[in-house]
């Protein structure tokens, strides 16, 4: 953490190795997480950059308090997923994921098991609470530990612990049904 | 209650050992004997979910992703610096003296020569220098991206004569040139909505855009900006003649992003609307324009130069495509807040 700590000290001075670092470390989650969240790669893509420009434009303003840099640049990806939904609305167009409906019938045991793609996976957290859906993709798109999602969401662990669980039985059940 | 916290401080405990500690899903589960039958299809979900996210972007994107912020960045610097420097407390009147004085230069015969020489010829290096002392010259962000489009197009004509006459090359510097001030236009433009940008040198050589793969060379080339395939370059016969489409384009969303403080330059320009509208109504025309022009050149073109026609036509596409894109989504920002 001290490491960060200094490497974010030099960002903030416009050091180009250390926003280069901070980069490098946090593109990919940061795409991970905006692609579960809208389940579009393409359109991740341009929205990943559109959160860093943001964020290291006004990195001057971001004041170090323990948590992880990641936590501010997922705070950022959450702002834009949000607006990117809201535009998505006003234009009336409906995912084609949203369609995602499991049959019933299945025998949710023998199929979980078996290996799921990202479609099915960004259209089952869809039918999660806001809450879980924040920590599973936090959590297994963005790669923080229990505490940082925890920090990152105001919440204590054990809150988080406990929506990571039913988040994950709820995954199991409508992936199983898919 | 006290159960399902208990479990679910198990569950965590597992999928902690088995995502950071390397052991496997048994070895957890030989600790929780009795929680074994539960537990198991739990962890396999959200190993399977962690498995199915390790995904990446195109190696691609993320360098010139990286190129653009740092490009923004470095002229974020530039302007700050500039406007504390001597030069920025400069009267008006010098500025416009020095902008006369180019001008006078720039009509003497060399550098009015230079303005038609091709890459091939003596001349050409005078006309990239003359066009770098207007870009420095030019003071707007949306002025200097402007700039850059009418830059692209004399480029886009330079890669049609290079690879009439058979120069390879130079056809393929003029490409990386093409590119570079492709990329200038986005940078200046994404950076509108935020801070202004003052790129006074075209991007660096070495951060042009990933070649294609080998078989790309034997592909045709993709057609035009504007077509449904967002960011992707379709392979196509030829270049296709729709409009280029509205498509979502993110915009800031000011109550949860810090302000960045070179915001305040913002309310210097008053003539925006008029000068985006222009932009974009020389970007659509080079949206259309500049794959028919290529892609008339590669038709024509022998093999061994058709490789490095086929990166222009996309590098072009691409671009295009995003910024026209980015445009209309700031003119509907524009219309929403007249409404407003």
């Amino acid at each position: 953490m001290q490491d960060e700590e200094s490497l974010v000290r030099r960002a903030k001075e416009r050091d180009e190795a250390a926003l280069t670092q901070l980069y490098e470390e946090n593109f990919d989650k940061i795409y991970r997480y905006i692609v579960l969240k809208i389940g579009d790669r393409t359109e991740a893509e341009d929205m990943t950059q559109q959160v860093f420009l943001k964020a290291f434009k006004s990195i001057s303003g971001y004041k170090f308090k323990g948590s992880p840099f990641s936590s501010w640049l997922f705070r950022i990806a959450h702002n834009q997923v949000v607006d990117y939904w809201r535009k998505k609305s006003k234009r009336a167009t409906v995912p084609l994921d949203e369609t995602f409906v499991g049959s019933s019938n299945s025998n949710p045991s023998s199929e979980t098991e078996r290996k799921m793609d990202i479609e099915n996976l960004v259209a089952a957290t869809k039918q999660l609470t806001s809450l879980q859906r924040e920590v599973v993709s936090l959590r297994f798109a963005g790669g923080l530990s229990v505490a940082q999602v925890a920090g990152s969401m105001g919440k204590s662990e054990g809150a988080i612990k406990a929506l990571q669980h039913s988040a994950v039985v709820s995954l199991r059940k409508m992936l199983a049904t898919g | 209650m006290k159960n399902n916290r208990e479990f679910a401080n198990i569950f965590d405990e597992c999928l902690e050992r088995v995502l950071t500690g390397g052991e496997s899903v048994e070895q957890c589960l030989a600790s929780y004997p009795e929680h074994a039958a539960e537990l198991k299809p739990l962890l396999q979900t959200a190993l399977n979910a962690k498995e199915t996210l390790e995904i990446a972007p195109r190696p691609e994107f993320r360098e010139r992703a990286r190129y653009q912020m740092l490009a923004a960045l470095r002229d974020m610097k530039e302007r700050k610096r500039r406007r504390f420097s001597l030069f920025g407390w400069q009267p008006r009147w010098a500025t416009a003296a020095i902008a006369v004085l180019v001008l006078l230069v720039a009509s003497s015969g060399t550098v009015a020569a230079a303005g038609n020489s091709m890459p091939d010829q003596p001349l050409y290096p005078v006309k990239l220098a003359t066009e770098r002392v207007r870009l420095v010259l030019t003071p707007s962000k949306l002025g200097k991206a402007e700039y850059y489009a009418e830059l692209v197009d004399k480029r886009v004509n330079e890669i049609v004569n290079m690879a009439e006459k058979g120069k390879l090359k130079q056809m393929e510097k003029t490409t990386q040139r093409m590119n570079d001030q492709l990329m200038a236009v986005a940078v200046l433009v994404s950076a509108e909505g935020s801070a202004p940008a003052v790129l006074t040198a075209p991007p660096a050589p070495a951060m042009m855009m990933a070649p294609p793969p080998p078989e790309a060379a034997t592909q045709p080339p993709p057609s035009r900006a504007g077509e449904p395939q967002k960011g992707k370059p379709e392979i196509t016969a030829g270049p296709a003649r729709p409009e280029p489409e509205a498509a979502p384009v993110l915009t800031p969303t000011p109550a949860a992003i810090p302000k960045p403080e070179e915001e305040e330059a913002e309310a210097e320009e008053e003539k925006m609307p008029d000068k985006r509208a222009k932009l974009r109504e020389i970007l659509t025309q080079n949206a259309r324009k500049h794959p028919d022009a290529l892609w008339a050149a590669y038709q024509r073109a022998p093999e061994s130069m058709k490789p490095a026609l086929r990166r222009a036509l996309e590098a072009s596409n691409i671009e295009y495509e995003k910024l026209l894109e980015f445009l209309e989504e700031m003119e509907e920002e524009a219309e929403k807040d007249d409404e407003d």
